[in-house]
């Protein structure tokens, strides 16, 4: 079994939001794995917590922050913390994010306005308003920096009864390409990783235990089976490295081929 | 000179939102002439007499409603008073759109907040809020179709534009939900992505700097802006049952923009 990919990131602060969730720990585990100087940010501190501890389990360490990414003043509190504690910011995940429950899961025309409009300000307007104030300190940097955004396939090809989802996560992936326009010459790059169907505790318990429900999913991804949260957070790494340093505006998927393509065809393999 | 394209729209009820605008006042006229019952609406009172002036020249007076559509109140009641003035609602033309103008265009990080916010209210979250009551009665009577008008910029964002492009791009891809979601129940949802659009009026100003107008529009294959009339013919054809097959699709109007990278060696 081969190594795990290694990038140079000594010292550089990487400030990730969602971190208390299982893509955002697998982001601050890898980011901590290859020296960064991480700063994990969450709304729930429990879940801080466990992204701290999984962190000093293999040997490194992680600052944590409290904060709700709703509120300005909250962002505004969030970077001075960060600064105070780590002394900077040279990469930003915004990876914080939320979506529907399955019961939640309606046609648009029936859907939750107060669900919408959530997943609309977290998802969407969220990633400008940290990307606003992490960027006052980022700009200040003579090295530049790398800006991640989690979007979503779902962003590239939409699926049913998750409209809020899939306006917010289009949106993101639209304003992403234009902060990497604006950001060129303060060499900050600006890159989405979009995540196809990821095997969490919760994707396991709601789909993949009922063996028809997962193969229903599975069958449309090419490498047939869902994505670790390791393989998330192994191409956020990267594109934050100076390995990527040619690398903005650019819109990435890691869903094992998920949205390549159109897999119901006569003779699909996949679908026998 | 060839004659125009028509579409058979009589009988049909087409809302408009925005109509007061530069393209909207130019949907609601071709839309007219193309036989639609047209409904008008907009949040400037001023401008909607104009649309109307302009729809009775082209054959047929429109329906006007002032309306804020941030007001969620207001939504209900411009679909309220849509059936009850013109009968029904076949078509929507989720067009009314906010881009903060040459003065609101900054760099994110000195971007105006409340400017982000009424364009994400407005170009975004307002085409989902009003499409669906409209979508609920086009269900339950006979059908329809509805076209949101997005942009260039949700597809190929430039610079000094975030929110903008960040809507767009939102409406885009809401479009597209919108059309596998309703499937085969006889509504179609499809977008039309326009590029630079100008009108006689603001054309003067456009080209007075003509080194900077030649700045914008050498990077457009038909080196040219667009007409509104050239984004309400896709509207109509959109609207109607020669695009029956047509579903969950972007449009783009754009003279070639967002084709391809035009500088090469």
């Amino acid at each position: 079994m081969s190594e795990r990919m290694h990038v140079d990131l000594t010292g550089k602060v990487v400030l990730i939001s969602g971190a208390g969730g299982v893509i955002g720990r697998a982001m601050a585990l890898e980011f901590a794995r290859n020296d960064a100087i991480v700063c994990a940010t969450d709304i729930s501190d429990k879940g801080l917590a466990a992204t701290k501890q999984a962190c000093q389990e293999i040997g490194k360490d992680c600052v944590t922050i409290v904060a709700n990414l709703s509120d300005k003043a909250d962002i505004e509190r969030l970077v001075k913390e960060t600064v105070e504690k780590c002394g900077g910011i040279d990469v930003l995940c915004n990876n914080a994010g939320i979506n529907g429950w399955p019961d939640e899961r309606k046609n648009y025309w029936i859907y939750n306005d107060e669900l919408f409009d959530s997943i609309v300000d977290i998802d969407l307007c969220g990633v400008y308003a940290v990307s606003k104030a992490a960027l006052k300190i980022m700009l200040q940097n003579k090295a530049g920096g790398s800006i991640v955004n989690t979007a979503s396939v779902t962003g590239i090809v939409p699926l049913r009864l998750q409209c809020a989802y899939c306006a917010a996560k289009a949106g993101v992936i639209s304003m992403t390409k234009a902060m990497a326009l604006e950001l060129g010459d303060k060499k900050i790059r600006v890159n989405a990783l979009c995540p196809g169907s990821v095997r969490t505790p919760q994707t396991d318990a709601l789909f993949y235990s009922d063996p028809g429900r997962k193969k229903g999913i599975l069958s449309h991804v090419i490498a047939g089976r869902s994505g670790e949260p390791e393989e998330m957070a192994s191409l956020v790494c990267y594109l934050a490295s100076d390995d990527a340093a040619y690398i903005t505006g650019q819109i990435i998927p890691v869903d094992g081929g998920w949205v390549t393509g159109y897999v119901a065809d006569y003779d699909s393999p996949l679908l026998k | 000179m060839s004659e125009k394209m028509r579409v058979d729209l009589n009988g049909k009820v087409a809302l408009i939102t925005g109509a007061a605008g530069v393209i909207g006042k130019v949907l609601a006229v071709e839309f007219t002439k193309n036989g639609a019952i047209v409904c008008a609406t907009d949040k400037n009172a001023a401008g909607l007499e104009e649309t109307k002036k302009a729809c009775l020249a082209a054959g047929r007076e429109c329906a006007t409603i002032v309306a804020d559509l941030r007001i969620k109140e207001d939504i209900q009641r411009i679909v309220d008073e849509t059936v009850a003035k013109c009968g029904g609602i076949n078509i929507l033309v989720n067009n009314a759109g906010v881009t903060g103008g040459p003065d609101g265009r900054k760099l994110l990080w000195e971007y105006d907040d409340d400017l982000f916010k009424e364009i994400i209210d407005v170009d975004l979250r307002a085409v989902y809020y009003l499409s669906k009551p409209v979508t609920q009665y086009m269900l339950a009577h006979d059908g329809g179709s509805i076209i949101n008008i997005a942009s260039v910029a949700g597809i190929v964002p430039s610079r000094m534009q975030c929110a903008y492009a960040a809507a767009k791009g939102g409406v885009i891809h809401f479009t597209k939900a919108m059309g596998i979601e309703l499937g085969d129940s006889g509504v179609r949802a499809n977008a039309i992505a326009p590029g630079t659009v100008t009108i006689p009026e603001t054309e003067a100003a456009f080209y007075a700097d003509k080194d900077r107008a030649e700045t914008l529009i050498k990077h457009i294959p038909l080196h040219r802006t667009g007409k509104p009339e050239e984004i309400a013919d896709v509207a109509c054809f959109l609207a109607s049952d020669a695009a029956s097959y047509i579903t969950g699709q972007v449009f783009t109007v754009d003279g070639g923009f967002a084709s391809g990278f035009d500088r090469d060696f």
